[in-house]
């Protein structure tokens, strides 16, 4: 028969001081490492900020399509057929330019707004009674090389505007209501302090995501992170900057535009001379036109269907009776 | 009455305490070292700190040793991987990723005589040559100027392509100028020597009939050739026959069986999207032919090739096409 152990007091108590003395350390170290305050993502509610509205008030849509090889040119037929730079920009307003910075590459190739449409734009918003001027983008590579090889940064500086390049310091966290993608995301929203009025200027390329980068997926360049994750959902990302972003006016440079390999080219060989330059009040109608210059339909790029369901603007541009102009 | 621990317990105990110790001991030195870009908002990635303090892998990625006279480093070379690849090329790099990419080294060349004219030079590793293939043949530009410097280059007016072994190379120019041209030629030269040689051949070129062929066309799909996911290393060539455009295709399997297992599950997946068989033809045994809409298919398999026509626009021309692609393939032994 086995015998039955019995428990002394002696040991029960050395026992249980263990026990206690082994849950007594690790709440002992549980508390040293707790973090009242979370990790700083989880804080960041209070420190999240959004874009205003920054079409003009009571205007309605608008779109002009010029043709012609001189950006200059064009640029300044367009505004006129929509009414002049002076319907958007007015005494003292301070212009924010989107440029697309993107790439550390020449402006032949066309993979970044171009410098004369960049320098020319700046010069009417001054011409108009802008009281300051800025040029910016968040480039993929690095900002400094992306501005000055691109040429936009010579252009900006001649013309008189301020280039600002993104610094950590100028990102905040956005949410785009509603939104599934854009929710705490860094924002560029430092060189949008005191700026009431929003340009967007891009040139037609294609892209091998999307489809297509007009002015809709330049918005891209206000995301700050590791953004390239969106491009696995690339349409809905670019709805939701369209949703997020409402223009003053958008710009959209077809005078060259790459038919192939976009976004970064590479060649002269993936470029074809399109001589259009478009602009209008409504992205969506402007990025509708422009992927006829990428021989695309609406159907072509979802996204565009996409920011229209969501009620950004309309794809069927001949619904707002665009003026047709040609540079002589 | 106390039970006396026997030696084996206690080495078991004593094991399993130094187990928990230098798991307790991992976990506080992780999470001293953790990545706070994770866990926290970050405004930008590092991926400029990171560009720059990379170090280059091999004696054959140092660009600037292969720098002609009359040019200059205008800027630090550049590293990237397939993480970060997209902070160089963006929307592009999926199309390098999905053929195998494994890392790009970038630097930029200026002109020490001509201010404002420079080159950037992008030496990509693609894994194996059938991958730097499929990266050059879907880029290549059909306004291009074919060069005798490898089996695969070409230049345009202002920039440079080729692809050997598992490299894949371009230089693009900030100018198109004669002078830039030969510097980027030069360079090119300078490079191409050093590079990697094994596997500069694709045996399947040599299957593609040569009648009718639009060589630039020629593209190494290195996956989800057609909508089909299975579909995979599918080399696909134009031909204009009667003035109407048709696409061939072929690809190299492992086996005659792989072959045609995956010609039947072709078969099926167009079926699904509404393809409607037609009687074979006699001229070339064991094809489907299907009908797609407006479009035609043949799918043939012979031995561990897998070929036909794609979307062809007419059934005449895409049989027509089929069967010079049957003949090309008919001396072969498998």
């Amino acid at each position: 028969m086995e015998k039955k152990e019995t428990l002394h007091r002696r040991d029960f108590l050395v026992r249980s001081l263990k026990v206690g003395a082994a849950v007594g350390v690790t709440g002992f170290l549980g508390w040293r490492f707790h973090d009242p305050e979370g990790p700083p993502g989880a804080q960041q509610e209070e420190d999240e900020v959004s874009l205003p509205d920054f079409s003009v008030p009571g205007m309605d849509r608008r779109l002009a399509v010029v043709r012609g090889e001189d950006r200059a040119a064009t640029l300044e037929l367009a505004l006129h057929a929509l009414g002049g730079m002076s319907a958007f920009v007015k005494e003292g307003d301070r212009v924010l330019v989107k440029v697309n910075a993107a790439f550390a590459s020449p402006p032949i190739l066309s993979a970044t707004t171009h410098p004369a449409l960049v320098e020319r734009l700046v010069q009417l918003c001054f011409k108009a009674g802008a009281g300051e001027v800025i040029v910016t983008d968040n480039p993929i590579n690095d900002p400094q090389s992306c501005f000055v090889l691109s040429g936009i940064e010579e252009a900006a500086r001649r013309a008189g505007g301020r280039v600002i390049y993104p610094r950590s310091d100028l990102f905040q966290p956005t949410t785009l209501p509603g939104g599934r993608l854009i929710r705490s995301w860094p924002l560029l929203y430092g060189p949008f302090h005191g700026v009431n009025k929003l340009i967007g200027v891009a040139p037609v390329k294609d892209h091998h995501r999307s489809g297509a980068s007009m002015i809709m997926k330049n918005w891209y360049g206000l995301l700050g992170g590791r953004r390239n994750v969106f491009h696995q959902d690339v349409h809905t990302i670019i709805t939701e900057l369209a949703m997020m972003v409402k223009p003053t006016l958008a710009i959209l440079d077809g005078t060259t535009t790459m038919m192939t390999n976009g976004p970064t080219g590479g060649s002269l060989a993936d470029l074809k001379a399109t001589h259009t330059l478009i602009a209008g009040t409504d992205q969506v109608s402007v990025d509708a036109f422009g992927a006829t210059l990428l021989d695309k339909t609406v159907l072509d790029l979802p996204f565009i269907h996409m920011a229209e369901s969501a009620g950004v603007g309309t794809s069927r541009y001949e619904t707002l009776n665009p003026t047709h102009l040609q540079v002589s | 009455m106390r039970r006396r621990r026997g030696r084996k317990e206690t080495l078991v105990s004593a094991l399993i305490l130094v187990i928990l110790v230098v798991i307790g001991g991992s976990v506080y030195w992780k999470q001293g070292r953790y990545d706070s870009r994770i866990f926290t908002f970050s405004a930008q990635p590092e991926g400029d700190v990171l560009m720059e303090a990379s170090a280059l892998h091999s004696h054959e990625t140092e660009l600037a040793s292969f720098v002609p006279a009359g040019m200059m480093p205008f800027s630090p070379p550049e590293q990237f991987h397939s993480e970060n690849l997209s902070d160089k090329i963006n929307g592009k790099a999926e199309f390098y990723l999905s053929a195998g990419f494994q890392d790009l080294v970038s630097q930029r060349f200026a002109s020490e005589s001509l201010p404002g004219q420079w080159m950037e030079v992008f030496l990509y590793h693609m894994g194996d040559h059938r991958n730097a293939f499929a990266v050059y043949s879907g880029q290549k530009r059909s306004t291009a100027q074919d060069l005798d410097l490898a089996p695969f280059a070409y230049r345009t007016d202002n920039a440079l392509f080729f692809a050997k072994g598992p490299h894949y190379v371009e230089i693009v120019a900030s100018v198109a100028d004669p002078v830039m041209q030969d510097m980027m030629l030069a360079f090119a030269q300078n490079m191409i020597g050093e590079l990697v040689r094994e596997g500069s051949s694709l045996q399947e070129l040599d299957l593609l009939p040569a009648k009718g062929l639009l060589t630039e066309s020629v593209y190494l799909i290195s996956s989800d050739a057609f909508g089909f996911d299975a579909l995979d290393n599918v080399l696909t060539a134009r031909y204009r026959i009667r003035g109407k455009t048709l696409t061939a295709y072929l690809s190299m399997r492992d086996s005659s069986e792989e072959a045609r297992s995956l010609a039947v599950s072709f078969e099926e997946f167009l079926n699904f999207f509404g393809a409607q068989a037609l009687p074979q033809r006699p001229e070339i045994p064991h094809a489907a032919v299907l009908q797609v809409f407006e479009t035609y298919e043949v799918i043939v398999q012979e031995g561990p090739v897998l070929y036909g026509v794609h979307d062809a626009p007419g059934l005449e021309e895409a049989l027509e096409l089929a069967e010079r692609m049957h003949r090309r393939l008919a001396d072969l032994e498998w």
